[in-house]
């Protein structure tokens, strides 16, 4: 299944879509509409708060990108809570999640999972080599210090991220779902990486640099009354049906199309920028309108507002622009994305 | 980058075709002290305001500029063009641009600005003259304001990356060794193949093949890397240098002869004593070279004087482009006026009418012929054909003025076709901006010209239409045509705060202009060489110095009483003799008018002889003199005492004849020299009489001397009989009797009224004000007043019987009451001065003005005029006031007197801007919808830098629950599928956008 699929048509895709999940959700005693899907994506975002002191917009986004179907790339310095933002989403939806600490040892095999032989049969013989699944096989993978693994685990990563399966040896083995991957990476440390390419970094619908935590926030944490120490705390508040059917409701939120137009004059606004070498892709365009919805739904609402795409659309592109000078950094991509944003008026009624 | 110091803002120069303004200007002087018209004046104000303007505006365009940047690559060879990248903050957004950069005194890159682009930015061409380390540059921006007039520079010095200047490569070459460069001393087969081990990797260097990329560390570092292997070459040439720091022709031999070796394929290696260098390749050598010599030194950095920097005023070209079509129109709309002006001041004549006909003709084809002008086409036959027919016509002129007349005829005559068709033949060459100007100049000479000669009231509103095309003329002729902008909305907010600007400047320039004129005296007429002199082919007097009516036959003594002198101009005090009981219906046509800096009567003839009922004139004719100079002698009692220190000042008045009139040629008292284009007879009792009647049309000029007189020096005098009692003269005695003289009619209660009001101990003048005061109490003034009988005596019938009168009967009365009291008195008939329009800044004389008054001789000072009906003030007492003062008075009582017709006429246009402005509101709101206008008014409350509605509503602090509210409902209205609009809801929007405002 797609990661991000693209925007329905706009005439029966509200109402039939929730008339849709409704039936079904009849069946289990529960009707989604804007506002459950609002409730669960609050309790998240909630759960979340409560662990991570002081990060309350880095969490939107974070929770933006799991209900859109999205990965996220966390970048920041050491120490900030990069791994305990991934660590708390996944303790907070129920479902499997496993973490993978990237070495520049780190073979694809080792993420994906690879073929070993069976078990012996009566006969003492060997039986033909099995699939044994990789940490990979899971609703929420926390791959640490992903720059410093090889490209080439980095690139197994693509069509994970991009198909949710995994093909070793002609046979394709399907992610559970709902799949969210959440990356971390740490920008300064450069000795022994490898930078992630621009089509690796293209899969992810977000980047997210939390910072340091206000003085107030700190203050909790090293007192212990929030952090590290909470995260045992944590019991998950929605569960993984609840979750997919979220997901569900969020790709048929509604976007006007002078919405997908305002989308597109902005990619073409890093386009044409004189600093930038190659703007945003299409692919982008469509994780910032997925990310935009579930913003949307996030806020209660059945549908998309110029503000959520202006909101996201840092986060959410930012790292896709290829700037002209060769030592730019993603704060240069984001100040050239803020730029963009001034330049192009968003619709209005 | 280093550092930016900014320079002052300082003027660098004049836009070609500026001058022309500068000279019509001049021109304009020329012609205001010529014809001596208040609007002329007007005109070079606002065009002094305009310049003055135009150089503050052009020496605040460079304000905006904040820094600039340059970068170019780091070695580069001296004198060789190299690709430079140069930004500047706040280029200057209208009119042109140059920037130049210098390093010292040498220019290193001049562009303007069409290399630049909307963001400042300008890949530019430099050229180094020095070489050695170049970290510092000083960039010159030159740029005109909107005007495009003048130009102003400003300069900063900017600290820049060094760019190290290789010298140019000069033998002879060095001294060096030549050693093997192996460590094992053999010399390998090949030269120059590489042949060493891979040693480890370095940055590529210009020049190096793709066969030595090492491609993993390149992928990875993304820059270039390469391999570096040990030496490839078998021989090492080491150049010894005393020291790191070498002259420049050290350095040019330095290079030439590493390239030397470089191209031979040797390992080149400096060795100063301090360390050794190899140079790889000749990227480095030069490098090293720029570096060796040191900071480049500045070239020609001789100290300018003062004075060059300050003004260095010169002629600057601009950037070569179109002319804005909106430009070209108003620049041919200001041809256009001043021709008509021009017309109008003269009367169109058939040659002119033609003449400009064939002038249109002329210009339609030649711009079908040169296009638009935006190409180089220089018409080159056409600007010749200009210049010879100009120069042409000036020699015919040259060649035809034969003395004052010749020059009155060639200002009148040939003068002003030459100009226009300079104008129109001119007109056909505006294809740049210096023609452009030079081209409105001489429209601002015409203009000039023509508000001079014009007399009549439109000439304001004339003035008014070519200043506005001339406005938008200058102000669009730098205008750079920009590509439509796709946000409609904001463009117009811009455009409107814009048009809010431009209206509070135009406003501010015109109360400068005021201030300006407020000190500026109106002007006293026109030079003694009197430009205007024409009398059309009239009727010629019937007997010299003999009067003549309109019609040229002889004035004949009015019989009718009463209505049969009906005709314009044919009031009975321009004839032999005034009847005391005519009074004609004279209408209020328009008789003459008159451009004089100060209000007096025009006096036409003066009566002396007095028979009760009929005043006459002395019979003498006068002698003749021929125009068109006449030097005026002084009769009796014209000229002051010259033993009384009392200023006598020149008084000069041009006469403009609007309706016929008999042969009497009118002036303020007492005419000294007279420009008329004809002969005039003087004759002794001061008044003139001319060979033709002046008919419509005609044309002329009198310079008067008028006496300082104050009430003071009158009063000064005491009293006159009792003066001329006392002087024993029998001479004086005889010339005074006829002043005196009392006719036989007189009635005994006449004198005995005279006796009773004059006090012993009264000076003249106080009598006269006694008389006066007495008159003014007890009689009325009525034009329908019975006429007195035939037989009666006129002044006693009014002062004692009717008591109702006119001017004549007045001013009568006054006089024979003098006269009884040995005062020397006589009548004078003529004009009041009329109502002064205050724009052109002649006086109108109506018909009605015609005017009969009292005329005393005070031994000391002359003739004085007295009259108890119109206040005329005495010369000495008369202020010429300024014309600032006289504009705004003229729009004061403008208001003033029709306050219901302004009234209606400014709720007429407010009328309708509301009616175009709610026209628009509602286009607007059809458009937009209900919901769009609330997200304008929305948009408008909050700072631009808020674009969606939740951070609009962010930027409210106080009532923010109404702010996210209303943004909700906005994108609600704008995106919700399932919204539907109720007017509950609209209610509620429209409310919050009400309490947020």
């Amino acid at each position: 299944m797609n990661a991000f699929p693209p925007p329905q048509t706009t005439d029966d895709c509200p109402s039939a879509a929730t008339a849709a999940y409704n039936a079904a959700g009849d069946a289990v005693g529960m009707v989604m509409n804007a506002d459950t899907a609002a409730d669960v994506a609050c309790r998240l975002t909630a759960t979340i708060n409560s662990v991570l002191a002081g990060k309350a917009a880095v969490v939107d986004v974070a929770v933006a990108t799991l209900l859109a179907r999205g990965h996220l790339l966390i970048e920041d310095i050491p120490g900030v809570g990069k791994t305990l933002l991934a660590q708390v989403i996944a303790r907070s939806v129920g479902g499997s999640f496993r973490r993978i600490q990237g070495t520049s040892d780190l073979l694809p095999g080792d993420v994906t999972g690879s073929m070993v032989p069976g078990s012996m049969n009566a006969a003492g013989a060997m039986t033909s080599l099995v699939f044994r699944p990789g940490p990979v096989f899971a609703n929420l993978v926390v791959f640490d210090e992903l720059n410093r693994t090889t490209p080439r685990t980095q690139s197994a990563l693509l069509e994970l991220t991009e198909e949710a399966q995994v093909s070793v040896d002609g046979v394709s083995h399907p992610l559970p779902d709902p799949f969210m991957l959440v990356a971390t990476q740490n920008p300064l440390d450069i000795a022994g990486t490898s930078r992630l390419g621009e089509g690796s970094l293209d899969r992810f619908a977000a980047v997210v640099t939390p910072g340091r935590a206000p003085t107030a926030s700190e203050i909790d944490v090293l007192a212990g009354r929030q952090g590290r120490t909470m995260l045992d705390a944590v019991r998950p508040v929605a569960s993984l049906d609840e979750l997919t059917r979220v997901q569900s409701f969020v790709s048929c939120t509604y976007v006007d199309d002078v919405l997908a137009e305002y989308v597109v004059a902005l990619l073409d606004a890093t386009r044409q920028h004189r600093a930038v070498r190659l703007g945003a892709s299409t692919r982008g365009g469509v994780a910032l309108l997925a990310l935009a919805r579930a913003r949307a739904v996030m806020q209660g609402r059945t549908y998309v507002v110029p503000d959520d795409i202006a909101a996201l659309a840092v986060p959410a592109l930012a790292h896709r622009i290829v700037l002209a000078d060769a030592n730019s950094s993603l704060d240069n991509g984001r100040a050239l994305m803020a730029e963009c944003l001034a330049a192009v008026p968003p619709p209005t009624v | 980058m280093g550092s930016t110091a900014m320079g002052r803002l300082r003027p660098a120069g004049i836009s070609v075709g500026t001058f022309a303004f500068a000279g019509a200007w001049f021109v304009g002087s020329a012609i205001a002290r010529l014809t001596g018209a208040a609007a002329v004046l007007l005109v070079l104000a606002a065009g002094l305001v305009a310049l003055a303007s135009a150089a503050l505006s052009s020496l605040l365009s460079t304000r905006s500029v904040t820094s600039a940047q340059l970068r170019a690559a780091g070695t580069v060879d001296v004198d060789a063009p190299v690709n430079a990248n140069l930004s500047i903050d706040g280029l200057p957004t209208n009119g042109d641009v140059v920037v130049r950069i210098f390093h010292g005194d040498a220019e290193i890159v001049r562009c303007d600005r069409s290399d630049f682009d909307d963001a400042g930015h300008a890949d530019v061409s430099a050229v180094f003259p020095t070489p050695g380390i170049v970290n510092e540059v000083i960039i010159e921006v030159i740029a005109t304001g909107a005007p495009g007039l003048f130009w102003s520079r400003r300069r900063m010095t900017v600290g820049i990356d060094s760019i190290a200047v290789a010298p140019a490569p000069d033998g002879p070459m060095l001294e060096l060794t030549a050693a093997s460069s192996r460590d094992t001393g053999e010399h390998s087969a090949a030269r120059g193949r590489t042949d060493g081990d891979v040693d480890g990797v370095r940055p590529w260097r210009e020049g190096e093949g793709d066969g030595s990329v090492h491609w993993s560390s390149t992928l990875r570092s993304r820059t270039l890397i390469v391999h570096d292997r040990a030496s490839t070459t078998d021989q090492r040439w080491t150049i010894a240098l005393p020291s790191k720091a070498i002259d420049e022709d050290t350095a040019s031999r330095l290079l030439f002869t590493s390239f030397e070796g470089i191209r031979l394929g040797h390992e080149v290696a400096i060795a100063t004593p301090a360390s050794t260098r190899i140079l790889h390749d000749t990227t480095e050598a030069r490098s090293f070279a720029a570096h060796a010599i040191g900071a480049a030194r500045l070239p020609r950095d001789v100290p300018t004087p003062w004075y060059r920097r300050t003004l260095r005023l010169r002629t600057r070209h601009e950037a070569p482009r179109a002319l804005d079509p909106v430009s070209r129109i108003a620049t041919a709309c200001s041809s256009l006026i001043a021709i008509g002006m021009l017309l109008g001041a003269l009367g169109s004549r058939p040659a002119t009418l033609g003449l400009i006909a064939l002038g249109l003709a002329l210009g339609v084809a030649s711009s079908l012929q040169f296009g638009t002008g935006s190409d180089s086409v220089k018409p080159w036959p056409l600007r010749i054909g200009v210049g010879t027919a100009t120069l042409g016509a000036l020699a015919y002129v040259a060649s035809t003025v034969g003395g004052v007349g010749g020059l009155v005829a060639a200002l009148r005559g040939p003068m002003p076709d030459l100009l226009m068709l300079l104008l129109i033949v001119h007109g056909l060459e505006v294809i740049d901006q210096r023609t452009q100007r030079v081209h409105q100049a001489i429209a601002a000479v015409i203009v000039a010209y023509a508000a001079g000669l014009r007399v009549d009231g439109s000439v304001g509103w004339w003035l008014a239409a070519w200043a506005i095309v001339i406005v938008i003329a200058v102000r669009t002729s730098t205008r750079i045509a920009t590509p439509p902008t796709a946000d409609k909305r904001r463009p117009k907010r811009v455009s409107n705060r814009r048009l809010a600007n431009g209206a509070g400047l135009a406003g501010a320039a015109a109360l400068v202009i005021l201030a300006v004129l407020s000190v500026v005296p109106i002007p006293d007429g026109p030079a003694r060489l009197g430009l205007p002199a024409l009398s059309n082919d009239a009727p010629s007097a019937p007997a010299p110095g003999a009067l003549a009516g309109p019609d040229g036959n002889p004035a004949a003594a009015s019989t009718d009483r009463r209505g049969s002198l009906a005709q314009v101009g044919g009031y009975p005090g321009f004839s032999n003799t005034l009847d005391t009981s005519v009074r004609g219906d004279l209408g209020d046509d328009l008789v003459m008018r008159v451009r004089a800096s100060e209000p007096a009567f025009w006096r036409g003839q003066t009566f002396t002889e007095f028979d009760g009922r009929v005043w006459s004139v002395s019979p003498e004719e006068g002698v003749k003199r021929d125009g068109p100079q006449i030097d005026v002698p002084a009769t009796f009692g014209d000229l002051p005492r010259p033993s009384l220190s009392v200023s006598t000042e020149d008084f000069i008045q041009t006469f403009y004849i609007e309706s016929d009139l008999p042969n009497v040629v009118f002036a303020a008292s007492r005419a000294d020299v007279l420009t008329f284009d004809g002969s005039v007879w003087t004759r002794p009792d001061g008044s003139m009489r001319s060979n033709v009647t002046l008919n419509k049309g005609s044309v002329y000029t009198v310079a008067s001397k008028r006496v300082q007189v104050t009430p003071d020096l009158l009063q000064l005098q005491g009293n006159i009989a009792a003066t001329f009692a006392g002087i024993d003269n029998p001479e004086l005695q005889k010339r005074l009797a006829p002043y005196l003289a009392l006719p036989e009619s007189t009635t005994q209660r006449t004198l005995d009224l005279a006796a009773t009001l004059r006090q012993p101990s009264d000076s003249t003048y106080q009598t006269i004000l006694r008389y006066q005061q007495w008159i003014g109490e007890n009689t009325g003034y009525d034009l329908n007043a019975p006429v007195p009988a035939l037989d009666g005596d006129a002044v006693d019938n009014f002062l004692f019987e009717s008591r109702l009168g006119f001017c004549e009967q007045i001013a009568s009365s006054l006089a024979v009451m003098l006269r009884s009291q040995g005062v020397p008195s006589r009548i004078a008939t003529g004009y009041i001065p009329g109502v002064r329009n205050r724009v052109s800044g002649v006086f109108e004389v109506k018909a009605s003005d015609a005017h009969a008054w009292v005329e005393v001789w005070f031994p000391e000072t002359g003739w004085e005029s007295f009259d108890p009906t119109a206040l005329v003030p005495f010369a000495g007492e008369a202020n010429p006031g300024t014309v600032g003062g006289d504009l705004i008075g003229a729009a004061i009582s403008g208001i003033a007197s029709r306050p219901v017709e302004i009234g209606v006429l400014v709720g007429l246009a407010l009328l309708a801007v509301g009616t175009v402005r709610s026209v628009a509101n509602l286009v607007h709101r059809r458009r937009r919808g209900r919901w769009g206008v609330l997200q304008d008014r929305f948009n408008e409350m909050t700072p631009p830098s808020a674009t969606t509605n939740p951070l609009r509503a962010a930027s409210f602090d106080v009532a923010r629950d109404d702010a996210n509210d209303l943004a909700r409902l906005l994108d609600r209205a704008a995106f919700d599928p399932e919204w539907v609009d109720d007017d509950e809801t609209y209610r509620r929007a429209r409310e919050r956008v009400d309490s947020l405002l």
